[in-house]
């Protein structure tokens, strides 16, 4: 895992997991949030919600990047899955999806999802995105 | 007044060709950096530029909610590719793997289904299938009999592309 020597007093890096069964969807949030510039840690992809969660079990992880309509598990389910587990209870929940009735939105926020991106978005709402959670982040030190 | 969830308010109109433009305009311009325009004349265009020579990609995405149907789009593949290349940040003349191509087609599918169902019952219910995508040389007959849809072309970066709505024969979820 990558660990970025910061200064005292400033945010921890953010540690990320990027859900999504489109292999190129991923790579593309994972490129906007490395060219926000923030401090970032380790940034894990996972296909669908089964995978996520494993890596969730077995990583610290600080906040889930989550697509909604996946194979295997969707995203709502692993957020379901989430909620459950008290170990992950600070995880933080943003959802990127091309879903973006009110529905689904009155949904989320029942799973304690933080942010609420629609796809398609431009890549400078990641940097807004990102910087949102950075500023959850406890202090280094 | 009908729910927007129903299928009538869902049945092809001329509404729903401007639905489904304005949904790949927006894809386009936010993912892609792409220009979309509505054709005016779609076989006039075709006639002057000839079948793609690489042919096309096909994708499909399903869903299903307060009405059932897919979301097809057919896009030149030489114009997949590169629109392939430009959402990944890859350099224009490197490498590039099918299964990235299917990869990015599906998913575009997926942002213009999911676009325009978003802002047609913006508090609808719609669960979104895998999408499907083929490359095939020239574009099929259209699909069975009895299946209301909606058909337009779209000047994708000057290159004419295809986006139809397909609706189940009863509509019903």
């Amino acid at each position: 895992m990558t660990q970025t020597p910061l200064e005292p007093g400033t945010p921890g890096p953010l540690n990320i997991l990027i859900v999504d069964d489109s292999a190129m969807m991923r790579a593309v949030i994972k490129r906007a949030a490395a060219m926000t510039g923030l401090p970032l840690g380790a940034v894990l992809e996972a296909a669908n919600g089964r995978e996520a969660l494993r890596l969730l079990e077995t990583t610290p992880i600080h906040a889930v990047f989550t697509d909604i309509n996946m194979p295997v598990m969707n995203g709502l389910d692993l957020l379901r899955e989430i909620a459950a587990r008290p170990q992950l209870a600070d995880v933080l929940r943003v959802i990127i999806s091309t879903d973006g009735s009110t529905t689904r939105r009155a949904e989320a926020e029942q799973l304690r999802v933080s942010l609420y991106v629609e796809k398609p978005f431009r890549p400078e709402v990641m940097k807004d995105v990102l910087s949102e959670l950075v500023a959850r982040r406890p202090p280094v030190g | 007044m009908s729910s927007p969830n129903s299928s009538r308010d869902a049945l092809p109109s001329a509404s729903t060709e401007v639905e489904l433009c304005d949904a790949l305009v927006a894809v386009a311009e936010n993912s892609l950096f792409a220009l979309a325009e509505p054709m005016e004349d779609w076989s006039v265009e075709c006639a002057r530029s000839g079948p793609p020579a690489a042919g096309w990609y096909l994708s499909t995405v399903g869903f299903r909610g307060g009405f059932i149907g897919a979301i097809e789009l057919a896009v030149d593949a030489d114009l997949l590719r590169q629109l392939c290349m430009a959402f990944a940040g890859l350099p224009p003349d490197g490498p590039l793997a099918e299964e990235h191509v299917l990869d990015f087609g599906g998913e575009l599918a997926n942002m213009v289904c999911g676009t325009w169902l978003t802002r047609r019952c913006p508090s609808g219910r719609f669960d979104l299938d895998a999408p499907r995508v083929l490359q095939t040389p020239r574009l099929p007959a259209p699909p069975f009999a009895g299946a209301s849809q909606a058909e337009l072309w779209v000047s994708l970066n000057d290159v004419p592309t295809r986006v139809r709505l397909l609706l189940s024969p009863d509509g019903q979820a």
